[in-house]
Formats: C-alpha cells, structure tokens, sequence
C-alpha cells in the first residue's frame, strides 16, 4: 500500500511538472503569436533570437505537446476510472480509499460544488487545449480548497489491553474524598446560614412584637399598675434600689488620686454621733413612737411601735414599722393593729416573728412573710388582758419559752407564741395591803437574766414589787406583799435588770426610771429568803441629772457600767457608773426637743435606738464607749460595795435623824 | 395599686439628691412610669430591656447544670464616669424592671448627715 502511495505521488508530481510546462509553453506561444511582447513575457526565451530558430522550437514544442497531450488523455481516463476501481479487489483496504479521496486536495468548479465524482472538472477541457492554441479559452473561476485533516487511525496491539476494573466498592480517592467534605461542608454552611436567617427572622418579629406592645396607652398602664404582681414588684425592687442608694461608700473611690483633706470631723469629738433618723411622712406623722427594739437575727433591722394617729381616722389605730439602717426613706414592713401598740419586741427564737401589746389589751402576732394584718391575736375576753399591755418579755429558752405579758388592771399572763387563743396561765396581782383598792397596776416587769418565775413590777403608785409566777417552796405564787422596793414618788416607767456582762454577775441589780425625773438602781432582794414582815429597800442610788420625767431606762448589754436613759426634754443621757455617779458622761439634745418615749440597745451595745413623741426613731452610735476595758467589772464590783454601804449608813442616819425629830416634836 | 400610690412609692427613690431619673418598665421595654424626657426613656428602655434579658439568660447559663436552685439575676449596677445605671428586675413573674440612674460622684456631705 506504501508503495502504491508512492507511486501516486510520483506521478502526481510528474503530472504538476508536465502541467506547468505546457503552461509555460502557453506562454510561450502567445509570445510567437505576439512579437513585440516576446521579450517581456518570457524569462526563458532570449530577446534576441532568430525567427528560424523561433520556428523549429515550435516544431518541436508541437511534436512535445502532442506527446504530453497524449500522456494527459491516457492519464485523464485513468483518473476518470479511479472511482469505479475503488471497489476494485486490488482496492480492498478500506482505510486507502478514504486516505486516497482526502489525500488529493480536489478542485472544485464553484457552480458544481457538489459534483466531487469528478475530481479534476478542468480536465475535460484540457484535450480542447490543442485545438484552440492560440485563442486561450480562459474562463475565470474561483476555487475552494478544503483541506480536511486526515482522520487518526487507531491501531491496537496485543498488548494494549482495557484497564482493569474491579468490582465492589471502590476505595474512595483524594479527590473525591475532597469533594465529599466540601459538599458536606457546604451543606453545613447552608444549613447555618438557613438557622441564622431563621433567627434573624426571628429576632426581626420579635423587635416587631416589641415595636407594636411599645406605646401603651392609659388604660393598659393602669392595668398593670392595678396587678397584685406589680405592686408587689414595685414596692420589693424600689427598697433594694434605695438600699443601695444609701450605701454611702463609693466603691470606684480610688485613693492614689489626690483627695481633697478633709477638715477634721467635729462629730468624732463628741463621743455619740446620730446614724440616721427614721421618719415615713405616711406613718409616722401625728403618732408618736411607744415602744422599739431591734433584731437580734438582722442587726440592721429596728421595730417600732407607734400609737394612733387622730389625724386620720381611716388608717389603723396602732402600727408596726420595721426599719432598716440601709433604707431610710420608708420602712421595709408596715404592720397593723386595731389598737395603738404599746409595746412591741421581735420573737428572740424566731427572727420573723414580732410581738405587739395593745392598748385594748390585745397581744399580736405578726409575720414578716406575711401581710400586713397580724397572723395571730388574742381574743379580747376575759381569759386574757381587758386592760393596755405597756409591758411584756419574753422568758426561757429556744425550746421552752413564753411570752409574759402584763396590764395595768395586775394581770400577768403567759403564752405560748402558737396559741395565741388562750393564755397557758394567769396570775392576777393583788395587794391586801393597798390603800383603796387591792390592784397592783402594773407599768413595768422585768425579769433577772436566766429567771423565769420570780419577776419585779414598777407600778403606777411608784412602787416595785417582786411577784413570783408560780408557787414555790416558800414563797407562793403572786406579788410579794412584804418587800417594798420603795423611793419613787411616780409612775415607774422602765425597769431593767443588769444582763450578764463581764467576769462579776451583777444580775442582782436592776434600774429604775420614773415620772419623779430620777433613774434608780436597787438591789434586788434573794428570793430565797421572803420576808415575813413590812420590809422597806431603799435603792442604791439615785441619778438625778434630768428636768422631766425620765421615760426610760436600758443597760447596755456590752458594758458593765454603762446605762442610758431617755426624758421628756428630749435629752439622751448615757451614764457610766465607773466614771460618775452624779452626771451622765454624755448627754445629748435628740431631735427637735420633743419628750423620747423608750430607748433600745442593739446586740453589740453599739447603737441605741431612741423613739420619740413625734413620731421619729433616731439611730446612735455611741463608738468608743461600748467597748468595755478589761477592768470595768471590778471597778463597778467596788462602786457598788460602796453604794451599798452608803445606803445602809444613810439608812441609819435617816432612822436618827426621824427620831431626833419625832422626839422633837414629842 | 393605684397610681398615685405608685407616685407615693417612687418619691423617696426621686427625692434623692443623687437620683437623675427613675424608669419603671415592662419586659418588653414599654414604659410604666418615668421621670425623664421621651427620647431619653425610649433609648433607655429599649437598650436596657435587651442588655437585661441578656444578662439573665447569661447568669443562667453559666450556672452550674445540676445546681439544686436555678440562679436568677437578681440586681444590677452599671458604673460608668457619667452615671451609675441600676436595674431592679422582677424576680418572681419577671415581668417588670425599675430603672434608676444615679449620678455616681457623691460628695462626702452625703456621709457626713448621715454618719
């Protein structure tokens, strides 16, 4: 086949060669036929040649012509038959007759492009040549040269085998592990950017919820301020707003800057400084205080007890305010009674529960979970107090305590905080001895700290008595109606007996507050050993440094030797009996100048609670003073000795001098 | 409760010498009751509603899982040089937040009346 290839080409070439000699002897006669032209048309001929030698080369040139002429027509009808021998058996490679037909780049007359049956179409007209030599029938005809590359033939060899495939899963490859994490990657994107946009939409509706439940009108805005829970929210979140409006320190303070100096304080000079003054222009105005008392669970917290307001007759007669050193502007409770509160103390086992005694004689209960309505109440009948409750304590430990009350007809009754409907016992005090009647009118008790029977009672005649609550051997149950604790000339309004302080006990002694302006101590009697006659006890002294009646009278329960009282002239005085016995250490104006109801130490005798008759409770702070030195026992041991001594000589004397009179007057 | 008793409870919280406004508003941040002007209540209201729902779900999320007693924001203060922000929420229905906005330089004059 190679060769047969060549072979083509071969005369393929000599057919080019002979084509483009007779071309160029075309030329040439046309040259002959046109003499003047002959040495510009032709680059073989020379311009300067003989005619003769002109005619013979034409002889020639025909006798060649003739020959090629002949060539051509032989060639022509082989090409010509070409097609029909494709089929030919010499032709039977299939691939050849494709090869050949595209190998040969085939002229195409332009009006007959799709007569390609006949590859040469010029050729026909090429036997015509000859015979019109010498009129060239030139026609002008454009063509189109279509080079189609050959098609690559493909060849396998035996060795050329398909690539192996295996069956069964396929180990994934790098690339497509690739791909399977970044599609899953984007699936993942996908679904956060969906969530994302599901909030946002989300977020967006509720701004629009919040957009639209914006503005409310009046009658929404008085709903809400008309629910039980806004009310309660309200009053809970203003307190812990102004609590921590009232914290004074500045947390930010920062020190390394430069501060202002402070000219030094005045206050820390005199020895008691005000805290704060407690004052609701609600609750307190037109009442004056009666009592107050702080808590021994919260040290921050005080109550107070006020009596009726006249000014307003709508708002309950008696109320309870419980106050709070960080929270000045209101009270943190507010509890009511039908009855002015005469006096009032929290519940020592139970830091929510708070006492009141009341002037119809009533004893409340209130609960600081609770409302503002007593939880519990005694029942105004004649099994409890028909008559005002000023003084009331309670007695005994954590598991067995009582509440012992009592009223100014000398009823003296115990209870039990959770049964408040009947009191556990009842002890009328009578005195046979009495000028008119037999009552005991009771303003004061108080109890010996760790005693629980035998008590003492200031009365309104100005006598103290001992009275014991039930019977024991020896003495029976009731006031002892021989041992008269006699000096003062009025009402007393506050007894107290000295609370275990210090190494000495001094739990004998107890104070004395009086209508007469004075303060007096005594020294209690021991109750083992009753009388059996009038016996009169003096007291061991008395502090007269007061212009009015003096209202109260408390000691402090840090200090040994310190007491402090409180009078009508709305004076404060605090007294050390180790440093003078004749006038207080400090004494203060309080307020305004209106008379102070009652006084309270808080736990550490730190700060003293002062209520007045206007309504106010002022909080001080006595600083320095509490804090007792380690001899102060032992000094007041020694004063006292001496008190007593003094008295008993004084008695002597005053016995003299009564019968150097009366014998006198004899 | 009527409203002048909330005007009642509010006065000592607005009286105060260092209180610049008080807001008390719902959840949603619409407003209950203010002492300052409008443009500053809605911005105040609007931020603060949000900064507080934030704060809440953030002390609930970082309590630990298994604590017997779920915590709960009780009580928020902002210091900032300008102003001392304080947020009472409601903390039983929590529907509710008082605002006060405080001015944070107290002078020692306050101290001295008191202590």
């Amino acid at each position: 086949m190679e060769r047969r290839k060549e072979e083509l080409e071969k005369k393929r070439q000599k057919l080019a060669e002979l084509r483009r000699a007779r071309e160029e002897r075309i030329v040439a006669t046309t040259k002959v036929q046109q003499p003047p032209l002959i040495p510009l048309s032709n680059n073989n001929t020379t311009a300067g040649q003989a005619p003769t030698a002109e005619r013979s080369r034409r002889n020639d040139r025909n006798e060649v012509d003739e020959l090629v002429n002949s060539l051509l027509n032989k060639n022509d009808k082989e090409k010509s038959e070409t097609p029909v021998t494709n089929t030919s058996p010499g032709d039977s490679d299939n691939g050849s007759d494709k090869g050949g037909s595209s190998y040969a780049p085939s002229y195409v007359q332009k009006p007959v492009l799709g007569q390609l049956s006949s590859p040469v179409s010029s050729m026909p007209q090429s036997p015509a040549i000859p015979s019109a030599r010498f009129i060239p029938d030139f026609t002008h005809f454009e063509t189109i040269i279509l080079d189609i590359a050959p098609k690559e033939k493909v060849f396998y060899g035996k060795e050329v085998q398909t690539t192996a495939t295996s069956f069964g899963p396929q180990p994934p490859s790098e690339n497509e592990i690739y791909e399977k994490v970044k599609a899953e990657f984007e699936a993942e994107e996908k679904a956060r950017k969906e969530e994302e946009e599901k909030k946002r939409k989300e977020e967006l509706d509720k701004q629009k919820k919040v957009q639209l439940a914006k503005d409310l009108n009046d009658k929404e805005r008085d709903k809400i301020i008309h629910s039980v829970e806004f009310t309660k929210f309200i009053d809970y979140s203003t307190k812990v707003a102004l609590r921590a409006l009232n914290e004074t320190y500045d947390i930010i303070t920062n020190y390394s800057e430069s501060a202002d100096l402070d000219s030094g304080d005045e206050d820390s000079l005199s020895r008691v400084k005000l805290v704060c003054t407690f004052f609701d222009d609600k609750w307190s105005k037109n009442r004056s205080v009666t009592d107050v008392c702080w808590s021994r669970k919260c040290p921050e917290l005080s109550i107070a007890s006020y009596n009726k307001n006249p000014m307003s007759m709508n708002e309950p007669d008696g109320i309870v305010l419980v106050w709070n050193i960080h929270l000045l502007e209101r009270p943190e409770f507010v509890f009511h009674s039908q009855s002015d509160v005469l006096t009032t103390t929290y519940s020592n086992f139970n830091p929510n529960l708070i006492i009141g005694g009341t002037y119809s004689g009533q004893i409340v209960l209130w609960d600081t979970r609770a409302k503002s309505l007593p939880v519990l109440k005694t029942p105004l009948s004649s099994a409890g107090h028909t008559h005002p409750v000023y003084s009331m304590q309670m007695v005994g430990t954590q598991n067995a305590h009582n509440l012992v009350s009592a009223s100014t007809d000398g009823l003296i009754c115990s209870w039990q905080l959770d049964m408040l409907a009947q009191p556990q016992e009842t002890l009328e005090l009578v005195h046979p001895t009495h000028a008119k009647t037999d009552e005991v009118s009771v303003t004061a008790l108080g109890f010996p700290d760790n005693e629980t029977t035998a008590f003492w009672v200031g009365t309104e005649e100005g006598d103290v008595y001992q009275a014991n609550r039930f019977d024991r051997a020896g003495s029976k149950a009731g006031i002892n109606q021989y041992d008269y604790y006699r000096g003062h000339w009025g009402p007393v309004t506050g007894l107290q007996f000295h609370p275990l302080v210090g190494q000495v006990d001094f739990s004998d002694l107890f104070l004395t507050s009086s209508v007469d302006w004075t303060v007096k101590l005594w020294r209690s009697k021991s109750i083992s050993k009753p009388a059996n006659a009038k016996n009169i006890i003096s007291s061991l002294h008395s502090f007269e440094g007061a212009d009015d009646y003096v209202y109260d009278v408390k000691w402090s329960p840090n200090h040994p030797a310190l007491f402090a009282s409180v009078d009508g002239t709305g004076k404060f005085a605090l007294w050390n009996l180790n440093s003078d016995t004749e006038i207080p250490v400090v004494s203060t104006q309080v307020g305004g100048g209106r008379a102070l109801n009652k006084l309270n130490w808080d736990k550490d005798g730190r700060r003293v609670a002062i209520g007045a008759s206007d309504g106010r409770v002022h909080v001080y702070d006595i600083g320095e003073m509490s804090h007792p030195r380690p001899d102060e026992s032992a000094t007041l041991q020694k004063i006292i000795s001496e008190m007593i001594s003094n008295t008993e000589s004084d008695t002597g004397r005053y016995a003299a001098i009564s019968h150097f009179y009366l014998d006198k007057s004899a | 409760m009527a409203s002048l008793e909330l005007e009642e409870i509010l006065k000592p919280l607005i009286a105060n010498p260092h209180v610049l406004g008080v807001l008390v508003a719902n959840k949603e941040g619409s407003v209950i009751k203010t002492t300052l002007d409008a443009v500053i209540t809605k911005l105040y209201a609007d931020k603060l509603t949000k900064y507080l729902e934030m704060t809440q779900k953030m002390i609930q999320e970082i309590d630990e899982p298994d604590a017997p007693q779920k915590n709960e924001l009780t009580f928020l203060r902002i210091r900032s040089k300008k102003h001392e922000i304080m947020i009472s929420p409601d903390v039983t229905e929590h529907k509710y937040m008082l605002m006060v906005l405080q001015n944070p330089e107290r002078k020692t004059e306050s101290g001295k009346d008191r202590i």
